[in-house]
């Protein structure tokens, strides 16, 4: 079942040349896909523009509903953890009981139970983002959009992050477009993998991905990658 | 026991070198030094704390709640919109560039000896820093974060609400930090020029009797008024802003 239909959607900005041409592509239900791309090639404003922030200039779009999480965490520094939560049932004017008791689960779920009366500032990296992922969770979104949410992180913290998704994701039934420049990310997290094609962006090289993925495959997918992109060999 | 700060050292070196030097010319009637503007305070002790000095906080308290009020009201429609911006900004910069001592007087033939010219003069001084403190305060809200009030289907009023207003609140405090002495001193200039009470009208009568020390102790006091609340003020922005360490 498609969760999400692209349907020859454009884009530019104000009085400059167009970004985003003519593009094309579906999500199906509990799908793991990752647009990975070199910097400027459009594809953080591909979610932008499916999570309401930016306006295509033409084009359709069919979508279930969606929560963007973004690059930096965003938290807001003078809410406390349990009330950064809360902020988009309070936009939506939803339950704020009924929202507090899912947000206190998902703080015990995920490990933050102790935090929930902290500030942001009291909190690590790793757990910001953790935050900034309930928060999105909290939307009650079917389609989640992850703007490239661990590129800030140290190698390590990143690692955990990434093994911690998949294992929350799991749990949720969410279907997800990731946003990354890191090709090992898209390849150890994703079904599928949308490669950025062309100035102005106008189409993607597409790979499947088993749920198993060997050595061999992983090295094989990431040269042809790398070659799509233009990139050199790591 | 805390260590006494540099600020206390650099002053008590300023006070000791003008008491000194004063001591030294000794024309008390031109240069008091800081122990008799001190005895002359004491001296003046009723009429400067039981009646000029409520007069004067009187027009202070007035005018930072007008300018308070003018500076928000300013501020938020610049935020909404960008030709309003553009249409006011320049005649905010512009009314800093009226010598305020001047324009004063036609405040009080408009409104006489009340408090209102005198109002009038502080709010004229005070209000531009709040509104530009403010101004820059709401312009400051990131674009990621309006981005992702957007993404999460924020009304407009939520996104000021919510976003732009808590931001702006270390702005606020700044301003109110500016204001504060400015209103003091606006109100003081007002008073100055035409009153029949307050430490800037208490100030001038002392002058007319040549009472260099007399004209010294309203000054001083309104100096230790703007620190007192500046201080309170800044104990309560640490108190209420643990976030900013952030």
């Amino acid at each position: 079942m498609k969760v999400l239909e692209i349907d020859e959607v454009s884009f530019s900005y104000e009085e400059e040349e167009e970004l985003i041409k003519k593009i094309s592509f579906s999500l199906n239900k509990n799908e793991f896909l990752s647009i990975i791309g070199s910097s400027g090639c459009g594809k953080s404003t591909i979610i932008k523009i499916i999570g309401g922030i930016e306006k295509e200039t033409s084009g359709k779009i069919k979508s279930l509903k969606t929560a963007y999480m973004p690059q930096k965490d965003l938290l807001l520094p003078w809410r406390t953890v349990i009330d950064n939560i809360l902020l988009p049932i309070e936009l939506n004017k939803t339950s704020i009981s009924e929202g507090r008791k899912k947000g206190k689960f998902y703080l015990e779920k995920l490990h933050l139970k102790e935090y929930e009366n902290k500030l942001p500032q009291d909190l690590s990296g790793g757990m910001r983002q953790r935050v900034s992922f309930i928060r999105t969770l909290l939307t009650e979104a079917d389609i989640l959009l992850l703007d490239e949410p661990f590129s800030a992180l140290d190698a390590i913290t990143k690692g955990k992050l990434q093994k911690w998704l998949l294992e929350t994701l799991s749990e949720f039934n969410k279907s997800v477009i990731f946003i990354t420049h890191d090709i090992n990310e898209a390849l150890y997290l994703s079904d599928r993998i949308l490669v950025c094609q062309n100035r102005p962006l106008d189409s993607f090289i597409e790979y499947k991905l088993p749920k198993v993925k060997d050595e061999k495959f992983i090295i094989e997918t990431k040269k042809k990658i790398l070659l799509n992109i233009g990139g050199e060999e790591e | 026991m805390k260590k006494p700060s540099l600020a206390f050292y650099s002053s008590s070196i300023f006070f000791i070198v003008w008491e000194v030097f004063a001591r030294y010319l000794n024309l008390k009637f031109v240069l008091p030094w800081p122990t008799a503007v001190l005895k002359r305070m004491w001296e003046l002790r009723v009429p400067l704390f039981k009646y000029h000095m409520f007069a004067t906080l009187k027009i202070a308290g007035v005018s930072i709640v007008l300018s308070f009020a003018l500076g928000i009201f300013l501020a938020v429609i610049m935020d909404r919109s960008k030709k309003v911006e553009e249409a006011i900004y320049p005649i905010i910069v512009t009314t800093q560039t009226i010598p305020t001592p001047a324009i004063a007087p036609i405040f009080i033939l408009w409104f006489g000896y009340s408090i209102w010219s005198k109002v009038l003069v502080a709010v004229l001084i005070a209000f531009f820093p709040v509104t530009i403190n403010l101004h820059d305060g709401l312009k400051s809200t990131k674009k990621d974060y309006i981005e992702l009030f957007k993404s999460m289907h924020a009304r407009e009023w939520d996104i000021f609400w919510k976003l732009k207003v808590p931001s702006t609140i270390p702005y606020f405090f700044s301003s109110l930090k500016m204001a504060i002495p400015l209103v003091l001193i606006g109100a003081a200039i007002g008073e100055w020029l035409g009153a029949t009470a307050g430490l800037g009208y208490f100030s001038k009568r002392m002058m007319t009797q040549l009472d260099g020390a007399g004209v010294f102790a309203p000054i001083v006091l309104i100096s230790i008024i703007a620190v007192s609340f500046v201080n309170l003020i800044s104990y309560l922005e640490k108190k209420f802003l643990k976030w900013r360490g952030n």
